[in-house]
Parts: structure tokens; sequence; C-alpha cells
């Protein structure tokens, strides 16, 4: 498998956040010539973006709230790197290879993973992907995978393992000494063919076994370098399979724990790293490799010294970067902004929606519809709570901004901006299918009125006509319609009920655009729903109500009646 | 901590259920309030002295009101705790042995139809691996040779409260098939620990006694992200470690004891997981308490750990460099030789900080980054203890 990952471009999802490691692997990708980042999308947590830098370049990575909407955006991936709690970590897990069926494996960083869920996972798992870990600092190839920290999170050593790649082999409980025995490789002249800290708690999910077989099948790999320590055991595996002939490259192996406890049995560090029972301390384990046929060295100093005297190989990566990965993090800017993709020969509107939907291009339906949609709502009729607003202030002596802004604060969702509210409702209610009379069965059941119905002046009796002429303007260029009829339908039953529930303007529009964005603009469900959850479709109000509220600014400036006061007998007093 | 060993109260309880009639005592109290019935009592000392029997740290035979007395006199000797339960009569040939453990491909299981002696080499011990899936997945197993009701009882435990070890030495299978379990070991497994009953955590039995300062540290990890532990060999010591990452930590720990100096080992100290400085400052602080506290009359702290992937060198250092700080005065007046070695993220400025500090207030030292290869450190401070003998 090894070899398939430096011919093969790899894709990593990694869940929960560590800006660093994330980091370290960018920069890992970027010197090794990647034409982007090997972290495909982010999962798991509430923002929208992650911020990085690829090179000189900051670049937004994606950010899934699970997995399901990753896969479903076509996010692909090969690897999943798991930084999430040992509580989550197993959850995640299986949640990743339910999706991601082909995926090759994994990498699970957090320590006190349990060891039922561990086997659990082993269970799963363990004959069809490689898991490094639980615990422990990931895997690498140099010049083609790096999942998790190891190798470091920035400067030194990442810009060699991007750049060059050996012939020695590195499986390591550790992730402290895994990228000490890389530091040692290199220092010596040599690089890894590949590097992997299994883990350290007492069932890591794919076995050091398994990992030593990936060395013997690695045609880069020409000697193994094994770290593993007291507790467990692993290792007897690795004796079977020496003993068997199944690992023939040349074996290097240093068992730590030699410290003798008296009448108490110590825990060490890592969770598997106690010596309770015959064959888990490191003197049984060490005997019984060196019989099988490895080279056990019996000291750290052995061990470096074997390491030194080793043939290394250390050769160029193909068409690397020459860039050096910083000593530090590196500050990211603040805001993350898009340039207009309207253009400013484009007619207001058009251009408007270029802004707006951060596109190139609009149809001609669309603008046509919201030309008429933006004229209908300008509306500087002055009973309405924002035009009093705004004329009351005006009164009072202040200026545009003051008197725009007080009108402005007054759309909510009962006045203008029940639009967004009211797609939200025909989108949903669409998109699952969901019957007239169960969507008004939930509402009444919560307490909830209906957005988009109901109108305080309009009735059955006295059609809306802003509403006939919208539907009329749109229709044409639709051919499914989907949401217009939906809320037509709503209409059609919440009128039975009283004559005033008609289908008004802000749920006309909402249900229009919406037909108009699939229809015509062709927008996704994802784009659709982005659109709904940052409150787009408000801007069909508030848009040409600001038109208007200048307008009623501007009268009332213009025959400036004094400071406004209520008539005495306007206020009833309790 | 990965598997951790409970009392025999607290395993019995966590077998039995609710139904288990023994009581542990921690302390004296109002021993009026224990309803006592007729019949005979056991009482042990539970607090994890091993071969309880051979210490006369088993009491069989004993009325209510002298098993009481009993478990008043362990208390008084200083046990930190003792068991009371109603005993039960049977013969010594009815006793049978049970152990389950968790291994990587399931379940190994050990059991005696004859009780619990010389089990590893007796021939009549069953030994059974119930499979990975099998004890995932709670199939029920068919087997003529173990009992299949105590055997699923003690599996169906195991996944329940994550046990990852048990031994019952002995049980008894009465004719109507009633499960008696007269002694019980049970380990857990540490990281699912909080999804068992709160009590559960106050029958953890601490093998070693515990310093104030090693259940300091204990608190610092349990608060953490990060992981801090202390294991006081020796607190009278010469050689004090403060490491870094779980396997580099062993390493310099082997190295020590591979040039010979096991016995002038105070402590194992280990520290991993990007602590923040201020968590560094005080998981420093309480080996150099230890450190100054020792009569040895010279004394080596090794500050040293691996190449880290992503522990950040400046700000650990900065802690430990803010810890020595406090001990300046113990620094004038003890011999003291620091002797550094670490690679990692921000290496550079991590070390040359502690360079400058150590050279301003005339600390002895050896700083060196990971040129220096890890097991020098031992060298290093056997030629200083060897010279200075």
């Amino acid at each position: 498998m090894i070899n398939f990952l430096r011919n093969n471009p790899q894709h990593i999802i990694v869940t929960g956040i560590h800006p660093r490691i994330i980091q370290s692997i960018l920069d890992f990708d970027y010197i090794r010539g990647a034409s982007e980042s090997s972290i495909t999308a982010l999962v798991g947590s509430t923002k929208r973006s992650h911020k990085c830098w690829f090179g000189d370049k900051e670049i937004l990575l994606p950010v899934f709230k699970d997995f399901a909407s990753a896969a479903g955006a076509g996010v692909v991936a090969d690897w999943l790197l798991n930084i999430a709690s040992a509580n989550s970590a197993r959850k995640t897990t299986e949640s990743f290879f339910a999706h991601y069926k082909d995926a090759l494996g994994a990498h699970i960083f957090a320590e006190g993973f349990s060891e039922q869920d561990a086997l659990a996972l082993v269970e799963a798992y363990g004959d069809t992907k490689k898991i490094a870990g639980a615990s422990g600092v990931g895997l690498l190839v140099p010049g083609a995978l790096k999942l998790g920290a190891v190798g470091g999170i920035f400067g030194g050593n990442i810009n060699q393992l991007a750049a060059t790649s050996g012939n020695t082999a590195i499986v390591c409980s550790s992730g402290g000494m895994v990228n000490e025995l890389i530091d040692t490789v290199l220092r010596a002249g040599g690089a890894p063919s590949f590097a992997v800290s299994y883990g350290g708690d007492r069932f890591p999910v794919s076995s050091p076994l398994s990992w030593c077989l990936e060395a013997q099948a690695d045609p880069a790999t020409e000697q193994i370098i094994f770290f593993g320590e007291l507790g467990g055991y692993d290792e007897y595996e690795i004796v079977t399979a020496l003993k068997e002939g199944k690992i023939t490259k040349p074996l290097c192996i240093y068992i730590a724990g030699h410290y003798k406890a008296t009448d108490t049995k110590v825990q060490f560090g890592h969770a598997k790293a106690l010596a309770k029972n015959p064959g888990e301390d490191s003197d049984a384990k060490m005997t019984a490799l060196t019989e099988a046929g490895a080279e056990v060295c019996s000291t750290y100093i052995d061990f470096v010294d074997k390491i030194k005297s080793q043939a290394h190989v250390k050769k160029a990566v193909a068409s690397t970067r020459v860039w050096q990965s910083p000593e530090t993090f590196r500050e990211h800017s603040v805001f993350t902004a898009v340039k207009d993709k309207g253009k400013g020969s484009d007619p207001f509107v058009r251009h408007a929606l270029c802004t707006l939907l951060e596109q190139e291009e609009v149809s001609e339906p669309l603008v046509t519809f919201t030309e008429a949609a933006y004229s209908l709502l300008v509306d500087h009729g002055a009973e309405v709570s924002g035009a009093v607003n705004t004329m009351v202030t005006a009164r009072a002596g202040k200026d545009m901004s003051a008197s725009l802004a007080s009108g402005i604060l007054t759309v909510g969702d009962r006045f203008g901006g029940a639009i967004n509210a009211a797609a939200q409702n025909w989108y949903q209610s669409v998109r699952d299918g969901i019957s007239v009379e169960e969507m008004l069965e939930n509402h009444k059941a919560k307490g909830l009125y209906v957005m988009g119905i109901g109108h305080r002046k309009y009735s059955v009796y006295k059609n809306d006509p802003r509403v006939e002429e919208l539907i009329n303007i749109a229709q044409p260029f639709l051919s499914r319609s989907i949401h217009i009829q939906y809320a037509q339908a709503v209409a059609k039953r919440t009128t039975q009920k009283s004559p005033n529930l008609i289908l008004n303007i802000d749920g006309a529009i909402a249900a229009i655009v919406l037909d108009l964005l699939l229809e015509c603009e062709a927008f996704t469900e994802m784009e659709i729903e982005e659109l709904l959850r940052i409150d787009f479709f408000n801007s069909y109000f508030l848009i040409p109500r600001t038109v208007g509220f200048i307008g009623n600014y501007l009268s009332q400036k213009r025959r400036d009646e004094g400071l406004f006061r209520l008539p005495d007998n306007q206020v009833f007093y309790e | 901590m990965a598997r951790l060993i409970i009392s025999e109260y607290a395993a019995k309880k966590l077998l039995i259920g609710d139904v288990y009639q023994g009581i542990s005592f921690t302390h004296i109290t109002d021993f009026s309030t224990i309803s006592i019935v007729a019949g005979n009592y056991v009482v042990k000392v539970d607090d994890g002295t091993k071969k309880r029997n051979q210490k006369g740290l088993v009491k069989i035979g004993l009325s209510g009101p002298s098993a009481i007395i009993q478990v008043k006199k362990f208390l008084e000797i200083g046990f930190k705790r003792v068991l009371l339960e109603p005993e039960v009569p049977h013969e010594q040939k009815s006793e049978q042995y049970i152990s389950c453990t968790l291994v990587r491909d399931g379940v190994s299981v050990l059991y005696s139809k004859t009780g619990g002696n010389n089990v590893e080499n007796n021939n009549e011990v069953i030994k059974q691996i119930i499979s990975r899936s099998d004890f995932l997945a709670g199939t029920s197993i068919v087997d003529d040779k173990i009992p299949i009701q105590v055997l699923y009882r003690l599996l169906s435990a195991m996944r329940q409260s994550n046990i990852s070890f048990l031994e019952i030495n002995p049980f008894l299978l009465t004719e109507q098939e009633e499960l008696l379990f007269l002694d019980a070991a049970v380990e857990l497994d540490s990281s699912k620990l909080h999804f068992l009953p709160d009590w559960v955590v106050t029958h953890i039995q601490n093998d070693a006694p515990c310093s104030a300062v090693e259940r300091g540290v204990e608190a610092l990890n349990a608060q953490s992200t990060a992981s801090f532990s202390l294991t006081v060999f020796d607190k009278n010591a010469t050689v004090f470690t403060l490491l870094s990452g779980g396997g580099a930590s062993l390493v310099v720990l082997d190295a020590l004891v591979d040039a010979g100096m096991q016995e002038l080992v105070a402590n194992y100290g280990e520290y991993s997981g990007a602590p923040t400085r201020e968590e560094t400052r005080v998981y420093a602080s309480a080996l150099l308490s230890l450190l100054f506290a020792s009569t040895a009359p010279r004394k080596v702290l090794i500050i040293a750990g691996g190449v880290a992937n992503f522990t950040d060198i400046t700000t650990t250092f900065s802690g430990i460099i803010d810890s020595c700080e406090e001990y300046l005065e113990e620094f004038k007046k003890q011999s003291v030789l620091v002797i550094v070695r670490r690679g990692g993220p921000r290496q550079a400025e991590g070390l040359v900080r502690l360079t400058v500090f150590f050279t301003e207030h005339n600390i002895r030292s050896i700083v060196s980054d990971a040129s220096m290869s890890l097991p020098c450190v031992a060298l290093e401070a056997k030629q200083f203890i060897e010279i200075s003998v």
C-alpha cells in the first residue's frame, strides 16, 4: 500500500480542529510540489471555513458539520485524520468509513481511547483499513502523505521530509520517539521510506506487525527500525512472523522499559506501558525477538549506533518547490472577502444580483423579476412602522443615515423581514416532502404563524394585486415552479380558515426566488441552503425599501414641520 | 493510567449489583447503625495488599459483634479499607476459579473446576479465547466446559463497566445454580471511568503510597488536555527526571538503568501533549520541590525529551524557567547539575532562553538540542556524580 501512496494523490478529511497540525500538512504538501492541499475538508465544527496558508497564499478549507454533508457535497477522501476527543473518536471514525467506504485508513490522535472501543475498531476495520493509533502522531510517507503531527508541525524536518525520501521504514509505538528516530535517520544521512507511530495504547487498531508487513511489501524500504516498549504482547506477533519467514528485510529493534520495579509495578507514560504479567517486560520481548532473528539492541546507544552504521539512501522527490516551512505559526488576515463580481457597466439590478449572489452572470428572468419586485417594494407609503420611524427621526432634526437606520431597525418578522423565514419554510417543506396539512399542523402545534401567509388589508375578497403581478412575471420562465405551487396550495387551505390568510407578498417573493434560483440559475441544494442560512432573501425587502425610507426622509425634510410629539389623547395611561 | 485496580468491594458490587451484601469501611464510624444478622461474617483488609491470607488479613468465622471489633482493629492498625461480608459456608472442594482478560483477539478465559491454585500450570485448567466479535456483540456462547451462565454474566459485566481484567477466585455454583463470589479482583479501563457511578472512583487502589506531590500532579493531569505523570521511586535519591513524551521518557530512564544508575533515580516524571506555560510551571515546581527536599548531597535534574512533534519548546521551557525562579535560593544553596536535551517546534528560542537563564543565575547546566544523542544525558549525569563522589 505504501508504494501506492507515492504514486497516487491522497486526500484527507480532518475531524477536530488543530490549526498547527493542519498547517503542517499544508506546508508539507506545498513543499512536495502538490498542486493543492491534500486536506479536502474539515468536519465537525460550526465554522464554515478554516483559514490556512498554502505556501505564501492564504486559502480557506471548507468545514462541514458531519461526514454525510461532506460526502454529499462531493468532497473526496482517502484518509481520516481524527483529532477529536477520545470519547468521540470511535463514533467519528465509524461515521467516516460509513460515508467513505473505499477510504484507505485513518489516524486517531486521542490518548485515553478505551480498550473496548479500540477492539471494536479492530473488529470492524482491522483487516481492511490501515489505522494508526489510537494515540501517537500518525503516518508519514515522505514526499507523498503526512497524516498527522508526525515529522513536526513547522520548520525543521518538514522541509526535508517533504522533499526527500529514503530506504528506512520507522515503526514506533511512541509519537515523540517516531520523530526522534526520523531525526536520527536524517542526521545519519538517510531518510525514512515511511514512518508511523502505531500508538502507545494496549490495542493499536492496526497492529505493529501489520506495519512491519507494509515495510516488507514496500519496494522502497530496505531496512526496518522498530521501537517498542514494555506492556502488552504485540511484539510476539512479530516474533511469529519472523519465524515464519514473513519478514526478511533487516529488522533493527529497541524495546524500551528497562527499569525493574521492585515490589510494585510502575505505570509509565503510555497507556499500555505497564508490565504486569509474564512476557510483558522488555527483557522477555527482547529475548524472544533475538531468538526469532531480529537485531535487538540492548541499549539505546547501540540502537543509535546501529542506525548510523546502516546503508542509507536519500533521494530527492520529483517536482518539489523551493520554499521553507517557517519556524513559527503564521498569523492570518482578519477578514476574508470577495471582489465584486458585477460589472460597472451593468444596470443596477443586474449588478446588485451579481454582487449578492457572488456570481459573474445572472439569468435574464431573475433580473426581470427582481427589477419588478424591487420596484413594487419601494412603496413609500407613510403608514407602515418603518416609514413612521423614519419620519419621526427626520422631524427630530436628525440626518439621513440616522433616519434611515431608525426605519430599517423596525424590519423583522412582523414587518418586511419575513421573506427569508417564508423561503425557509417553503424550501424545507418541499425538500422533505411535508404535506400542506402536515406543515400547518406542525405550526399550529408549536403556536407559530406561517410566514408569508396573511395580510391586514388584503383578503380573498380583495386580492393583493402585487402578488398576482409578480407571479405572472416569473411564471413564463419556469417549467416546474414547485415552491410557487406549494405556497399557493398552502394559501388555498389557509384561506378556507380565514379569508385574509392569503399568500402575501413576502411569501410570494420567497417562493418565486426559490424557483428562479433552482430553475434559471441552476443553484444546488447546498447553495440554496447557504442563502437561507445567511438571510439572502430578506435583501428583496431591504434594498428597495431603503429607497422608500429615504423618500420618507426627504419628503419630511422638504416640508419640515418641526419636532413631532404625539397629541395628548393618543396615549392611554393605565 | 490505563488499567485501574479497584477494591474487592467495588469489584463485587460491579459484578453482582445492588444485592451484594458487603460493607466497605475506610474509617471508624458509628457501627451501631450496621444491621447484623445471625450467622458468620468474614472481615478482610481491602486496600490492595497482596497475599492477605498468608499475612493474616482475612478473618473468617466471626460472629457479628466480633466481626465489627475486627473491622475496628484493622482500621486502627492503619489499613485504609476493610471489607465486611456474610460468610458463605461451603466445602473447599466446591471452589472454582475463573479469570477473563481483554486481549487483542477478544477475551482470554481461564477456568478451573478445582479452584485457583497454580492456575498457570494446572492441567485441569481450561484456557479459552472468546472471539472479539462474540464478545463485542454479546453473542451467546456455546461451550460445555465452562459454566455458561457464569461466563455470560461476567462478559456482560465487562462490556457494561469497561472491565479489562477480572478474576474470581474462588466462586461457588450452588445446586440451585446460585452464583457466589468469595473473592474477586477487577481492573477497569481508566478511559471510561467517568461513565461509571461516582463511588467507583473512591475505590481505586493505589499501588504505591502516594505523596502529596504525586497527588498534586494527578490533579493537574486531570484538569489538563496535556498529560502529566509522576512516580517517586526514592525521594532521597540523586537523579530527578523531568521528561517529555511517553517513549522518550522511557529511553532516558533506560539509559540511566543501562548505565548502572537505577538506584540513583529518584523518580519517573513525564509530560506530553503540548501543555501551557502555566501548567508546565506547576508541574516543574512539583518536581523541584522534591529535588530540593532530597537528602542526597549532590543532585542532577534531567530535563529531556525527543524531537517534539507539536509541543512548543519555547512555551514549555518558559514554564520551566518560571518554576526555577521560585527556587533560585535553593539553587544557590545546593549543588545541582541541570542537563537539558530537547528538540522540536521553536526549539532554538527555548534552548537559548534556558541557557541565558542558567548562565545569569550561575546554575550549573548542560543544554543541548537533538544533536546530542538522547542517552548521553545519562552519561553526563554519571560523570557528574562519579566526579563528585
